[in-house]
């Protein structure tokens, strides 16, 4: 349904083109998760905005995104809006920062029901709370009429995952929708999000850090470091069969509830951004596998994995 | 009782302990003030002391401070605003036609400011690029004149130059009275009108900049409506505080204009009596400025809350 390819995106910063995204491949079939993690920096949000089409000003995307055969990059203003009103839904990282503060639940929830589909306030209004009891806030009525400050940051993610399934959409891109809450209510977040998304059977794009919950939600996971991915793998097949030397660092870097170490193995050096790599292999400066040809020449993505050692390290 | 009902309570209080500390203020700075109305009454020549002793005993000048004071508080209560020292005849009256005139200059001013300064101002934050930069330029120089140069070169031009428009006085009835003021109110608004555009414009580029605006652009609503839903009714709360402290400030302004315009307005009776030391008269003005100002920022903060329920009684944002 959803096919990336060759996706590579510029920014505009300071006046200077930085590339964040650098050749990025990738599918997600209908009804299907796919996880994308990487550190900070490894353009995993750009990605998710890419397909939404919320990229900064002044960004430069070129490569190919396709929606049920649809160009995404090519849709004229109109057909954009419909594509964001029918296909793909955003999840953000920070409600409090992504629902408009002066206006109440019931107009955020309801409003994008009202004006793109012309419903009635009242439909749109039984929807919501049809809703947001699905999201587990029982009191739907009495939210409505309240203002965002008088939520806690767990009740308006769930406000914003149910929001984003007023339209039913094809696709909802979840930009790290936990990462902003408080621990206790992330798991039953991530909980609610991961039961609504099957049960209405609509694809994800779930963006996270974090290796273990990507493997827990999602089919298929897609590794990402300095913009580019660097393996994609079935999420059965994490712990086992994990064939990039960065997707083994991070698995081996979390610490486990059985085994005892004196000290956490991690990744050495720091993560880089991809206009930061430097020629052949970004991963090649802090790879531990690393010889002659990883400096010289890059990769290519070859059968879900991108590492020129691939061959032998595996 | 409801919250709303409980802030404008608290407003209203906060509103009455203001006057009435600015009502001690103004009479203990006019008290202290050097100049002898007396001196100015009698015109220099010498007076026998027992008239300038019956005299002082007529306007309470040597009675205790405080009790003048009294005497002065319970009196406006009364609507009595005193006697002026200089014309003899009550305060009230003196400045009843005057306030006319001073307050359709401001009200006429503060619509012009309003109009133009938050439409320029949307205009520039929403188009980017010559738009933005001529308006941008055009406020800065706005801003940088003052508003008697203003005066002058309005008169120049479209008084005594084209004569479109008369050249002073405040002119007899409505439609004449407002051709009388049209050019005295582009004169006090020019300045005010390029402030609150460059902050209009600031405060919508905050907003069109926030996420919650980019969660209504990825939700497929259409951009005209963003606009409005989102960023204007949003920016709405910085725009009415700038434009509220703007407009009551015009109050103040009016009395430059009024004299440049030769209009017979509370700002130039100001300037009179305090050169004459016409303390009454002075002290109703000033009160009465103040009184302006207090009110229409307590309007504003009102304002505040109907539109950004957040804002608590307490003021804490």
């Amino acid at each position: 349904m959803l096919e990336i390819k060759n996706l590579r995106v510029r920014l505009r910063v300071e006046g200077e083109p930085r590339t964040v995204i650098h050749d990025t491949s990738f599918t997600i079939g209908a009804g299907e998760a796919f996880g994308l993690i990487g550190e900070s920096g490894s353009g995993k949000s750009m990605t998710a905005r890419a397909v939404a089409r919320l990229l900064p000003e002044g960004a430069e995307c070129t490569g190919e995104i396709a929606f049920a055969g649809k160009p995404v990059l090519a849709l004229k203003p109109d057909e954009l809006r419909r594509y964001r009103v029918d296909d793909v839904a955003m999840i953000f990282q920070d409600p409090r920062a992504s629902i408009n503060p002066v206006r109440t639940v019931g107009d955020f929830l309801t409003e994008a029901a009202r004006t793109n589909f012309g419903m009635r306030r009242r439909e749109a209004e039984d929807k919501a709370v049809a809703l947001l009891a699905e999201v587990g806030i029982a009191d739907g009525g009495r939210r409505l009429k309240q203002h965002p400050h008088q939520l806690s940051g767990g009740l308006l993610q769930r406000v914003m995952i149910a929001s984003a399934l007023m339209g039913d959409p094809k696709l909802l891109l979840a930009d790290e929708p936990t990462t902003a809450l408080d621990v206790t209510t992330q798991s039953e977040v991530m909980g609610i999000l991961n039961r609504l998304r099957a049960e209405h059977g609509v694809a994800m794009l779930f963006i996270t850090h974090d290796l273990e919950l990507a493997g827990a939600v999602c089919d298929r996971i897609g590794v990402m470091y300095a913009g580019s991915i660097v393996e994609t793998l079935s999420s059965d097949a994490l712990h086992e069969a994990a064939r990039h030397p960065y997707t083994q660092g991070l698995l081996t870097s979390r610490p486990s509830l059985t085994a005892t170490t004196r000290r956490l193995p991690v990744i050495p050096g720091k993560p880089l951004s991809a206009f930061e790599a430097p020629g052949g292999c970004a991963f090649a400066p802090r790879c531990a596998h690393v010889i002659a040809q990883c400096r010289e020449s890059g990769p290519e993505f070859v059968d879900g994995v991108r590492c020129h050692r691939v061959g032998e390290l595996s | 009782m409801s919250e709303l009902g409980k802030f404008l309570i608290r407003k209203l209080f906060g509103l009455v302990a203001t006057l009435l500390a600015a009502s001690f203020v103004v009479f203990g700075a006019t008290a202290l003030a050097p100049g002898d109305p007396i001196a100015v009454l009698t015109g220099g020549r010498s007076v026998d002391p027992e008239t300038i002793a019956s005299l002082r005993a007529h306007y309470h000048l040597d009675d205790p401070f405080l009790s003048r004071y009294w005497q002065w508080l319970t009196g406006i209560l009364h609507g009595d605003l005193g006697q002026s020292i200089i014309a003899r005849r009550d305060v009230s009256d003196l400045l009843a036609s005057r306030t006319e005139t001073t307050v359709l200059l401001v009200v006429y001013a503060a619509v012009l400011i309003l109009a133009a300064g938050i439409t320029l101002g949307i205009v520039a934050a929403l188009r980017k690029g010559a738009v933005d930069n001529v308006i941008m330029l055009g406020t800065t120089a706005g801003m940088a004149i003052p508003s008697f140069l203003t005066a002058i070169v309005l008169i120049v031009v479209f008084a005594t130059g084209l004569g479109w428009f008369p050249v002073f006085g405040p002119g007899d009835g409505f439609t004449d009275r407002l051709w009388h003021l049209t050019l005295p109110a582009i004169a006090l608004a020019v300045s005010s009108t390029a402030l609150v555009a460059r902050l209009t414009r600031a405060a919508i580029r905050e907003e069109l900049g926030k996420e919650h605006v980019e969660t209504a652009i990825s939700r497929g609503i259409p951009r005209r409506l963003v606009v409005r839903r989102h960023v204007l009714r949003n920016a709405m709360v910085p725009i009415t505080t700038v434009s509220g402290l703007t407009v009551a400030g015009l109050v103040v302004g009016s009395l430059v204009v009024e004299r440049a315009f030769s209009l017979n307005g509370i700002g130039a009776f100001l300037i009179d009596s305090v050169t004459k030391s016409d303390y009454p008269v002075v002290q109703a003005i000033v009160l009465l400025l103040v009184a302006t100002f207090v009110v229409l920022n307590t309007l504003v903060d009102v304002l505040y809350r109907l539109i950004d329920s957040r804002i608590e009684p307490g003021g804490r944002g």
